[in-house]
């Protein structure tokens, strides 16, 4: 009323036209749903799919594009006009809470969670004691590609194998470590770890970051930190390493100029298609460090995507019905089977036809040498990004890189909020 | 203090000595004149608000005092004297005004402005499960800050123009008064609507620009100065949870250091304004010289093809900016065009000196062309016959150059390379679609802020990503006193030297 | 001899010339090869055949009008090489919506430049001076800082999304009467003799504005149309918040910005290809409006800037 008043004065017949627009609706139920941008057409499938399966329920449903590390940045300008139902990467939880954007789930949405998929894939949408999302995908981490003919399957288990059978054949090795999502890969994978302690009552406060990247390793003179990193910057001065992102993938593949590639599951059609039946796709291997000698794993970051529920939804029992559809067994194969997205259910990952998809074998190996990706505040990428480019020129000694670790651990610190 | 030269010397000065002289002279009055805000303007400013608010109270008195019962009426009822009086069409102007006001005041403001002490109390209870039948509970959504403050600025928007319009109601209503009793001639509606296109025509022209002027410009500077005041940021976030008044802390924790999000904004601030101020003056001045340059090669006499030359550098104006940029941003990528040509791995964009090297080559290649066309349009300016008096006592063209087309040059465009420094202090584009601020700081809390940014896109980043609306308030309006303030000082400086009358 | 004294300074003085020349050239043919080059290499790119995103050679091995083509039929190359549609990132859409609103803005945009220009110009009224200064500092204030406001502002009177084009509108013409300077500056060097030789004929401000300056002030108001043009192209931050997440109601600065991120670069073979076909698309316009009207131009920023 108030809205239609003021409208008036200000803008007259202008207003009024746009105001008949919601004369219109009725006893229907309207939603909004927001996908990825390559998923749209199954997207839309999928939600014909839901309006046959709900038939008592009079429902117009719109879908709209929103990249699920776009939520919140699309979300938090207005999360009152924004989506019902929308897509979500699991390190966005915080900050999606933060804007009041996310409608929980209640205990019984997460029972009927809990028979389909691993706790710790439910456990990406948690923040506090509460759930907030439908796990759809658990595809977000990496591991190896190699081509059949340049690297054996015995060498594609150490970094040096791999190193070794590129140079031979006078191919590369692409591999994106300066990147902050790659870059503590092997800190990780000498065990280092990071993690969050959150406020319990409010989950966007961040009350300690542990990390102990700048500690020895057991048995060791070395920190993780210093270990990992050494490996980067060895990998860096590497002439068969190629530091590069997906364009640069392509560009050595169509010149078929690569050997062995380190990415995630998104790239594989392009390198299937490249490699024919030389395409092989495994977990990532092991390395020998250049300071102490010793053979640690490499790790991978392990992340999802979920579907969630704005909380200022008008219909939230309904898209609440709308977000576990679509983050269903039957929705996930769908997915599968359209987009060669990988699924969060144990069910759907045992299927014959998924296991037989040699990249996302290789992912579900690698969950076991993974660090979960929580929620991360910005500046461990940030952080993450200038400690990459400070590896790429970085020629010193073990004791000056220990220097940068502290700075680097200091300065992820600090992303604790200060009470006064 | 700063010395003064005489007139007689300043003429007697070369071209070079005598920009250096304006430029340095320009520096040294940048303090005093940001010192002369609080010792000069502000006190005018107080005075001259004193004798409004004087004048104001004046009229109102001498209104209600010698007034009639017609004039006195018009204090309640807008318009009366005049309708009383046969003037219906101002009188009716007044009285429509003033309905709409009320209207407005009963139907919507007046329930904004009592939330605006508080900014909204009730934060979002989000819906959640009932704990014995499981069941969703709605959300239930709590006081919008933003809103209210938003609505509540617009709503004493209103009221100033009320006030406002009520006290020009009342003076109105007392000179139709005393014109009445003088037996002099009242305007008609047509006389005044004559007069709208003569003697009172910039009331016309100016009234549709100055309210988009005050809708999209006043307003929102107004809400964001508001903004500073709160702690409007990612624990804040309306609807889900209300912000509130926190007086000075924004500005506190800028300049006394760290506070929330855990970072050092003052120390950030700090770097990004210097690495601000030395973009800006190489961006200006490089721009400046090539691109002088340029256009006297291209003006050279026997030099062909000008018009050609010419075009090839437009390019780069006539194809919009953000194709240019996003272009070069591709090329200029770690894996972009220029590595891959030449097979080299040069990180033109992420290595944290090179960025800054590039940014400015770029910025070049933007800005060249602009000054070479206002260069040239300068150099078919100067009168032919100074140059026809330099051959004849045999000055070389090196000589000429220096005595006579390098002084000229400074002169006319001192104005507007002071503009375009301003204008660099605020290039957005060049740094956000090339860099998007990157590379990353090196470690120690930056506030999201990279090497390359500058203060504006930093600000851009701190309320896009981080939502830290009350910091960024207080930055913006650090940065717009500053730069407002050179530009007043440039332009009335160069308007006292040149004075505006003189072309007519 | 003395003669023979003077010719021979003559000739050296002739070969400095030649010489100067001949540098002077040289470097003019760098400055337009690398002025030209990223162009250059913007349309050759446009009509490569080969798929891939960049290429390590800079011809293309296969020419095709084919990225073209596609954007106009709203299609992308697969990574199976099959046209398949982009859906709601329509790139006619984004086209079309920009150039309506390009032809709005210049129209209001122009008119009210013209007009405030005239009124600071040639009226003498109280708040004259104060008005010049408000207006000249109020536009340092950082644009983006008021993004909030105005979408809620325009939300309140229902203009974004679906009437987002409105919107846009509003908020790209609304304080366009800061851009007075130049055009003042141009009013200020006709002759106020004029103005008052009208007068004394009985014309009255609006007949003399109407008249006498704007018949005088073509090459000004080209220029302003050309500014207003081009703006809406580039303009990327409000129109992206507007549209609240919908690329239907994008504009092409929003839309070639998103082409060239590496999601979508990354979803298509032909993604680097349409993104440069789309900014070939976008630039033809406006450069051929701009060599048409150049002379306008460099006399706007000449006139009025400089005697401004």
């Amino acid at each position: 009323m108030r809205k239609r008043f003021i409208a008036l004065i200000a803008c007259g017949a202008l207003a009024a036209t746009s105001l008949a627009g919601f004369a219109g609706c009725g006893g229907k139920t309207d939603l909004t749903v927001w996908g990825p941008a390559a998923q749209q057409e199954s997207l839309k499938e999928m939600v014909k799919l839901f309006k046959e399966e709900n038939p008592d329920i009079n429902l117009s449903i719109g879908v709209g594009v929103c990249g699920e590390d776009q939520a919140f940045s699309q979300m938090s300008n207005d999360p009152q006009s924004g989506a019902d139902v929308f897509a979500w990467a699991n390190d966005q939880v915080a900050n999606l809470y933060a804007i009041g954007a996310l409608s929980p789930l209640t205990s019984a949405d997460v029972t009927a969670l809990q028979s389909r998929m691993a706790q710790s894939t439910i456990d990406f949408g948690k923040l506090g004691s509460k759930y907030y999302g439908y796990p759809y995908s658990a595809d977000n981490g990496f591991f190896l590609y190699y081509k059949s003919d340049v690297v054996s399957a015995e060498q594609a288990k150490t970094v040096k194998g791999v190193l070794d059978a590129c140079k031979a054949k006078k191919v590369k090795f692409i591999v994106e470590i300066t990147n902050s999502w790659y870059v503590n890969s092997f800190t990780f994978g000498a065990g280092g770890t990071y993690d969050l302690v959150r406020d319990e009552t409010d989950g966007t406060i961040i009350k300690e970051v542990q990390v102990n990247f700048d500690q020895k390793a057991p048995e060791s003179e070395y920190t993780y930190g210093q270990l990992g990193s050494q490996e980067v910057a060895d990998l860096l001065h590497d002439s068969t390493v190629v530091v590069g992102a997906d364009d640069v993938i392509d560009s050595y593949l169509s010149s078929e100029e690569v050997g062995a590639i380190v990415r995630g599951t998104w790239k594989a059609d392009d390198i299937k298609n490249a490699w024919g039946d030389k395409y092989e796709a495994t977990i990532l291997p092991d390395w020998t460090s250049s300071l102490d000698g010793e053979t640690y794993p490499w790790y991978s970051f392990a992340g999802g995507k979920l579907y969630g529920v704005n909380s200022y939804s008008k219909h939230v029992n309904e898209a609440h019905k709308l977000a576990a559809f679509l983050a269903s067994d039957k929705m996930q194969e769908k997915r599968f089977d359209d987009n060669s997205i990988c699924p969060a259910s144990t069910a759907v990952a045992a299927l014959d036809k998924v296991k037989a998809n040699k990249a996302i074998s290789a992912f579900m190996q690698q969950q076991t040498h993974s660090v979960v990706q929580i929620a991360m505040p910005d500046n461990y990428w940030s952080e993450g990004d200038s400690l990459g480019t400070f590896l790429k020129t970085f020629t010193g000694t073990a004791t000056e890189l220990q220097t940068r670790i502290e700075q680097y651990v200091t300065a992820l610190k600090n992303a604790a909020t200060k009470t006064n | 203090m700063a010395k003064t030269v005489s007139q007689l010397d300043y003429l007697g000065m070369s071209g070079w000595q005598k920009f250096c002289y304006n430029f340095l002279q320009f520096l040294k009055k940048l303090p005093v004149a940001f010192l002369s805000i609080f010792t000069v303007w502000i006190p005018k400013f107080a005075r001259k608000i004193y004798n409004s608010v004087k004048r104001f109270f004046l009229t109102l008195w001498n209104a209600a005092r010698h007034g009639d019962w017609k004039t006195r009426m018009s204090f309640l009822v807008m318009g009366f004297s005049q309708f009383s009086r046969k003037q219906i069409m101002r009188g009716l102007l007044f009285l429509v005004f003033e309905i709409l006001f009320i209207i407005y005041m009963v139907a919507f403001g007046a329930a904004q402005l009592s939330m605006f002490g508080s900014l909204g109390v009730r934060d979002t209870i989000q819906g959640g499960e009932d704990p014995v039948t499981g069941e969703r509970l709605p959300t239930v959504v709590g006081d919008n800050s933003l809103l209210i403050l938003l609505y509540g600025i617009l709503t004493m928007i209103f009221i100033i123009a009320f006030v406002y319009a009520w006290y020009a109601n009342i003076k109105a209503a007392y000179a139709v008064q005393q014109y009445v009793e003088a037996n002099q001639h009242l305007t008609t509606a047509k006389e005044d609507l004559n007069a709208l296109a003569d003697a009172q025509y910039h009331k016309t022209l100016l009234a549709g620009p100055l309210i988009g002027l005050v809708i999209f410009t006043i307003f929102p500077i107004i809400f964001m100065v508001f903004v500073a005041f709160t702690n409007y940021d990612m624990q804040h976030m309306p609807p889900n949870k209300t912000f509130d008044w926190v007086g000075w802390a924004n500005f506190k924790s800028l300049f006394a250091g760290g506070l929330s999000g855990g970072t050092d904004f003052g120390r950030v601030f700090g770097k990004l304004l210097l690495w601000t101020v030395i973009w800006a003056i190489f961006a200006t001045f490089t721009n400046y010289i090539l691109g002088m340059i340029v256009a006297i090669m291209i003006n050279k006499k026997g030099i062909k093809l000008k018009k050609l030359w010419r075009t090839v550098l437009i390019m780069t104006i006539a194809v919009p900016q953000f194709v240019s940029l996003l272009l070069m941003s591709q090329m200029l990528a770690d894996e972009g065009a220029l590595n891959m040509l030449f097979g080299t791995s040069i990180p033109f964009l992420t290595d944290p000196v090179l960025a800054k090297v590039t940014v400015i080559v770029v910025n070049i290649w933007v800005g060249i062309p602009f000054t070479m066309l206002m260069v040239t349009g300068i150099l078919m300016n100067i009168p032919a016959d100074l140059y026809e008096s330099a051959r004849i006592d045999g000055a070389g063209p090196v000589r000429m150059y220096f005595k006579i087309t390098l002084p000229y040059v400074l002169h006319v465009t001192t104005p507007s390379l002071i503009s375009n420094f301003v204008g660099n202090i605020n290039n957005f584009g060049v740094i956000y679609l090339l860099t998007g601020g990157g590379p990353s700081m090196a470690a120690g809390g930056s506030g999201g802020a990279g090497e390359t940014d500058l203060l504006i896109t930093w600000l851009y980043k701190l309320i896009q990503d981080k939502k830290q609306y009350g910091i960024a308030s207080v930055i913006s309006i650090m940065m717009f006193v500053l730069t407002a303030v050179i530009s007043l000082i440039v332009y009335n400086r160069s308007k006292a030297v040149k004075n505006e009358e003189d072309f007519m | 001899m003395a003669n023979s004294v003077k010719q021979k300074k003559m000739r050296s003085k002739k070969a400095v010339e030649r010489s100067t020349n001949a540098v002077i050239y040289v470097i003019l043919v760098a400055i337009s090869v690398i002025w030209l080059f990223p162009y250059v290499y913007l349309l050759l790119q446009s009509l490569r055949g080969e798929p891939g995103i960049m290429t390590r050679y800079f011809f293309p091995k296969k020419w095709t009008f084919g990225n073209y083509i596609r954007l106009f039929k709203n299609q992308g190359l697969s990574k199976a090489n099959k046209p398949i549609s982009t859906g709601d990132y329509n790139f006619l859409n984004w086209y079309g919506r920009t150039f309506l609103i390009a032809v709005v803005v210049t129209v209001i945009q122009t008119v009210i430049v013209l007009v405030t220009s005239y009124a600071l110009s040639r009226m003498r009224f109280k708040m004259r001076k104060p008005l010049m200064n408000a207006m000249l500092i109020l536009g340092m204030f950082p644009g983006f800082m008021s993004m909030t406001a105005m979408y809620f502002l325009l939300q309140l009177i229902g203009l974004t999304q679906d009437m987002s084009i409105v919107g846009l509108i509003l908020v790209y013409v609304g304080s366009s009467c800061m851009g007075y300077y130049i055009c003042k500056g141009f009013f200020d060097t006709i002759p106020k003799s004029l103005d008052e030789a009208a007068r004394i004929d009985g014309a009255n401000r609006q007949t003399i504005f109407f008249k006498i300056i704007l018949p005088l002030s073509k090459p000004i108001i080209i220029y302003t149309i050309l500014t207003s043009f081009m703006g809406p192209w580039g303009e990327y931050m409000f129109a992206s918040l507007i549209a609240n997440g919908s690329p239907k109601y994008w504009n092409v600065a929003v839309g070639l910005r998103d082409m060239i991120q590496r999601e979508s670069l990354a979803k298509y073979n032909d993604g680097f290809q349409r993104f440069c076909a789309a900014a070939v698309v976008v630039s033809l316009p406006i450069t051929i409006l701009f060599f048409i009207l150049q002379r306008y131009y460099v006399e706007g920023v000449t006139g009025g800037s400089v005697k401004g």
